[in-house]
């Protein structure tokens, strides 16, 4: 079983091109084991386009332009902000298939320096008008995140984690709906995105040997977020939290949120995410997760106190 | 048409120009006017191979007006090969209307969007690109601002298209030597331009962009050449062509005339105009 998201992504864009000529990979000279892969089968249609992200991103668009579909891949710090206004003038006006595969999504590089955090991307990218944001939690539904990007046809970002981490899913998974409830439980909905689904699910488990009953959900689509469904199945719980390796603003709590916002009926909320600061220096994924409560620890104390909280109203 | 006729119709192009601005009381009047012959060359020189009745036809050249502040000048020409009504002129930047004041391609004959500085070249680095993988015979060819080439990401796209060889894209530079405020050689310097666009892989040609003679010459030279480099047409304008009091003035960016200044602008374009107007 294949655990490392690049690996599970280029395997899907591979399969794509081996179907239809008319896709192909820019790349912004980032190397990927994948992307090697995929490079050799379709060397015309790999093109290494520099250190030059706003110009891969106009580039991108011509060529969607002429009737191809384009993958554009590089480190989400520098592909979402660099390029940002191509991305948003460039592809998303004008509504063009041009898929963005982003490596790096939260602390994936937070020992490499704040330059490297991909922490604000989602809260940005969620603004834009026809865009597609996936942050799949494992190899299987990144695999699927490029297919259901692709058959859309318009603008996507998928977002990729350096980790490598066990597959949650199945192979016969559907991921259409956006979201996915991985764990029964009715005193409280966890919903987690990316690699925090992960521990939102042990979480759930050991607080199950306490009579706590979480119901674990791996948001992987941010958007667009199928509104309905997703209240639809929180609804009947009294307490929600968000777990995400993000900046606290714009992202998953955000989301959930306005969700709830938009109904009449008191949910206890609570977010945790990173703060909203830049991380000077080695922010490694161990050392945020005891500071901003990320770890599983911190994550089952809130579930704890929001569960005992909603009892007693 | 024979070049008479054409520098007539720029004539035509400037007026109209002015009358939409003043009708919906904005719009940036002077850029649009340096790039008058450019634009009747290109499109009534026989240079852009198009149907205006098929907009999207798949092997017409694509034109993209990166310069989008400039769109009066395309908006006027448009409308007379009929790519849209005559009509559609009046409601410019009327609620919630065709013709904003940057362009965007729901409007017919129009490519991209554009009126941020510096995405078109690499967007038709793109098409051209796109084009030579699928065989085709099209060009690209796209209207830059001078003080466009500011941006950064021009000369990334410069890169990318001499990299890989784009001959089937043409860049022509607006060289109206203004940016919004003050003379690019005051804001930000770019000369000496030729030698930096020569140093980026693309051959270079200057050429005066008010003759429409020269202009029609070297556009269609663009795709008689045996060269892999990519063409930049470096033309040589005046902001405000045509109207004696906006030629070459840092004033006259978004400027619209007012009082007397309007039937002195008027007056001096209704001298080579094919039209009676007031």
């Amino acid at each position: 079983m294949i655990t490392d998201f690049r690996d599970a992504v280029f395997n899907a864009v591979e399969e794509i091109m081996s179907k239809d000529k008319d896709v192909l990979v820019l790349y912004n000279d980032m190397g990927a084991m994948g992307l090697d892969k995929v490079r050799n089968e379709f060397p015309g249609r790999v093109i290494n386009a520099g250190i030059a992200e706003q110009n891969m991103a106009s580039v991108a668009a011509g060529l969607a332009m002429t009737g191809k579909r384009v993958f554009i891949y590089g480190i989400i710090a520098h592909i979402f902000s660099r390029g940002f206004e191509q991305i948003r003038n460039d592809i998303c006006c004008p509504n063009l298939p041009v898929t963005i595969l982003g490596v790096g999504s939260g602390l994936s590089y937070g020992t490499d320096g704040p330059t490297h955090h991909g922490v604000q991307d989602i809260a940005v990218m969620r603004t834009l008008p026809n865009m597609a944001i996936y942050n799949p939690a494992d190899s299987v539904s990144a695999h699927a995140s490029v297919r259901l990007a692709d058959e859309r046809c318009g603008p996507g970002y998928i977002r990729m984690d350096k980790e490598q981490l066990p597959a949650i899913y199945g192979q016969e998974a559907d991921f259409r709906t956006g979201f996915y409830i991985l764990h029964k439980g009715s005193d409280i909905a966890l919903l987690a995105t990316g690699v925090l689904v992960h521990r939102a699910i042990e979480a759930a488990r050991q607080l199950a040997d306490e009579g706590i009953s979480v119901r674990v959900m791996d948001v992987f689509r941010l958007k667009p977020i199928d509104g309905n469904a997703l209240y639809a199945a929180i609804e009947d719980v009294n307490a929600v939290l968000t777990v995400e390796e993000n900046s606290p603003i714009g992202g998953l709590s955000s989301i959930i949120a306005e969700l709830i916002a938009l109904h009449d009926r008191q949910i206890t909320f609570a977010g945790i995410a990173l703060n909203d600061e830049a991380m000077m220096g080695a922010a490694s994924r161990k050392w945020a997760e005891a500071k901003y409560g990320l770890s599983l620890e911190g994550i089952i104390t809130k579930l704890r106190q929001m569960v005992k909280a909603t009892h007693k109203r | 048409m024979k070049i008479d006729e054409l520098v007539r119709k720029s004539a035509d192009i400037r007026l109209r120009v002015l009358e939409t601005a003043l009708r919906a009381g904005k719009g940036h009047v002077p850029p649009a006017f340096s790039c008058v012959e450019i634009g009747v060359a290109l499109f009534y020189g026989g240079v852009l191979q198009i149907k205006p009745s098929e907009p999207d036809w798949p092997d017409r050249d694509r034109f993209i007006l990166s310069k989008g502040h400039g769109c009066l000048t395309l908006y006027a020409i448009l409308a007379d090969l009929s790519f849209f009504s005559e009509d559609e002129l009046e409601n410019f930047c009327g609620h919630g209307c065709m013709l904003a004041g940057h362009p965007d391609p729901n409007i017919p004959g129009v490519e991209v969007v554009s009126g941020s500085l510096g995405h078109g070249l690499g967007i038709g680095a793109g098409m051209a690109l796109g084009a030579k993988i699928d065989d085709k015979d099209w060009f690209v060819y796209t209207l830059l601002g001078d003080g466009e080439c500011q941006e950064g990401s021009v000369w990334e796209a410069a890169m990318f298209a001499s990299h890989h060889r784009l001959n089937n894209l043409v860049a022509i530079v607006d060289r109206n030597r203004l940016g919004a405020t003050d003379f690019t050689e005051n804001s930000l310097s770019l000369e000496p331009f030729s030698r930096r666009w020569e140093a980026f892989g693309w051959e270079t040609l200057n050429v005066n962009g008010h003759n429409i003679e020269q202009l029609i010459d070297v556009l269609s030279r663009a795709k008689q050449r045996s060269s892999t480099q990519p063409l930049v047409i470096i033309a040589d304008t005046t902001k405000g062509k045509g109207v004696s009091f906006m030629e070459g003035s840092p004033l006259w960016h978004h400027r619209m005339p007012k009082g007397e200044e309007i039937q002195a602008a008027l007056k001096e374009l209704n001298k080579f105009s094919s039209q009676e107007t007031n």
